[in-house]
């Protein structure tokens, strides 16, 4: 064998093995930034106060969301954090500040796919710029698909509606956007990292036992009841 | 005046443990009718069934190409040797678990790989899971057709274990209910099932094929 070939043999063979081996970094490169993008995902949806994450987190995913689309949301996240520079509440703020963050708000979801409904907790719809916040008084926000499937709620808690969450909640809105864009450019479905057992345990069972006692209570109570109540009218 | 009091003291005597009885046919009206959908007429209840169709959505290859709505119907799991068959539908959440079986939407779907995660109420649809032993086989009706899974543990892990709903490189099917199953309040631990796959059907679109669950090469229609 030639001097040439004692030399281009042992390149050929290291590109040979280099080239799946680049392939292979890519690849766990790639997959890496797809878990990256996957833990981002769950911990801003928790961060927004999400008990069950995984509906939400399946749905961004999967939509299909534009590069323009998620700068315009993480536009509006910095216009938010503008509005909600220099106030100690949300109740100060003016109508038209209302409007405004109201607008950002329901144009960031929108940008996400999602509809959103504020109701208070017996189900009655909520107008977010009348709406004051104060104990007793809980908000909460319904996140919809666009077929109007719920995929979440969001329970803030009095103490939660200030600027300081207020203005995490827009920021973590962004950071679900940009991960999810992420997460929708693989080619396979991406679990949730770390997700929460399912609640599966109802009460009805027990809710049927307390009906059947309340009437063997009352049965057995009529009887005497009733002889107490005939001797009295006698 | 002290007749009229005596007839409300004698009209109060009766009609207490009336209402009770009324307050009593009520509430056991309306659970048991809703615990009767829940088991009983579950077989009878109408779900929307799983169609891959929706535009906006990313599309992936092979099973399941578009992520199914919450409360769609994705196909049907039976284990023979407890006699639980039960609808499987999108969604882990309240509502959605009322509808039968539920798929956590954050775990891939059967034939995606990975940890597949199945959770059902302890007394409605998985009252029987507590009998069932290692070996069992567990099939899930797709509308590909079959996925058959044989079950490998059984074990009791506390509500918060965070090692169960989490993704796996090698395919298989985890199932989740309440534990202890006869309690009163809400359970504090889970009764896990965990079950590795025997055979799936082929993705050939639009037909219901099954692969040979000893790897063979060639592949047979399902009966």
């Amino acid at each position: 064998m030639s001097l040439r070939w004692k030399l281009v043999l042992p390149l050929v063979a290291g590109i040979t093995l280099l080239v799946p081996s680049t392939a292979t970094w890519a690849a766990s490169s790639s997959s890496s930034s797809t878990q990256q993008a996957a833990i981002r995902l769950e911990d801003a949806l928790h961060a927004l106060q999400i008990p069950h994450v995984s509906l939400l987190f399946a749905y961004l995913e999967s939509i299909q969301l534009s590069s323009q689309e998620v700068s315009q949301i993480t536009q509006n996240a910095a216009q938010m954090q503008k509005i909600m520079g220099n106030i100690n509440s949300p109740n100060q703020l003016t109508l038209a500040q209302k409007e405004e963050a109201l607008r950002l708000f329901i144009s960031s979801a929108a940008l996400a796919h999602l509809q959103v409904a504020t109701v208070l907790t017996n189900g009655q719809p909520v107008n977010l710029l009348t709406y004051v916040a104060q104990p007793g008084n809980p908000l909460l926000i319904e996140l919809e698909d666009e077929q109007g499937k719920l995929l979440a709620t969001i329970h803030p808690q009095y103490y939660d509606v200030q600027p300081k969450y207020l203005n995490s909640f827009i920021h973590n809105v962004a950071v679900a956007a940009t991960s999810a864009r992420i997460l929708e450019q693989s080619k396979t479905f991406v679990p949730v990292p770390h997700g929460q057992l399912p609640v599966t345990a109802s009460n009805t069972p027990l809710k049927i036992a307390i009906g059947l006692g309340l009437i063997l209570i009352g049965a057995m109570t009529f009887r005497p009841l009733y002889r107490v109540a005939q001797k009295l009218e006698s | 005046m002290r007749r009229w009091i005596r007839k409300l003291f004698i009209i109060g005597l009766i009609g207490i443990p009336s209402l009770i009885i009324a307050l009593g046919v009520g509430v056991t009206a309306v659970f048991g009718w809703s615990f009767l959908q829940q088991t009983l007429l579950l077989a009878d209840s109408v779900l929307v069934p799983y169609k891959p169709a929706h535009i906006g959505y990313r599309k992936l290859p092979g099973f399941w190409p578009t992520l199914p709505e919450p409360g769609t119907k994705l196909g049907t799991i039976v284990i023979p040797a407890v006699n639980i068959k039960a609808p499987v539908v999108q969604g882990t959440t309240w509502d959605i678990l009322k509808l039968g079986v539920g798929h956590y939407a954050g775990s891939p779907l059967p034939g995606q790989g990975g940890n597949v995660v199945f959770s059902g109420h302890r007394d409605t649809v998985f009252t029987n899971l507590k009998h069932v032993k290692v070996g069992d086989t567990v099939t899930f009706d797709s509308p590909y057709g079959p996925f058959v899974y044989r079950v490998t543990s059984i074990k009791i892990v506390p509500k918060t274990d965070p090692n169960i709903v989490v993704p796996s490189k090698s395919p298989e099917l985890t199932l989740t209910s309440c534990y202890p199953f006869v309690y009163i309040g809400f359970a504090p631990d889970r009764f896990i099932v965990r079950a590795t796959p025997v055979s799936e059907p082929s993705v050939t679109a639009g037909t219901r094929y099954r692969a040979s669950e000893r790897g063979r090469d060639n592949v047979k229609k399902s009966p």
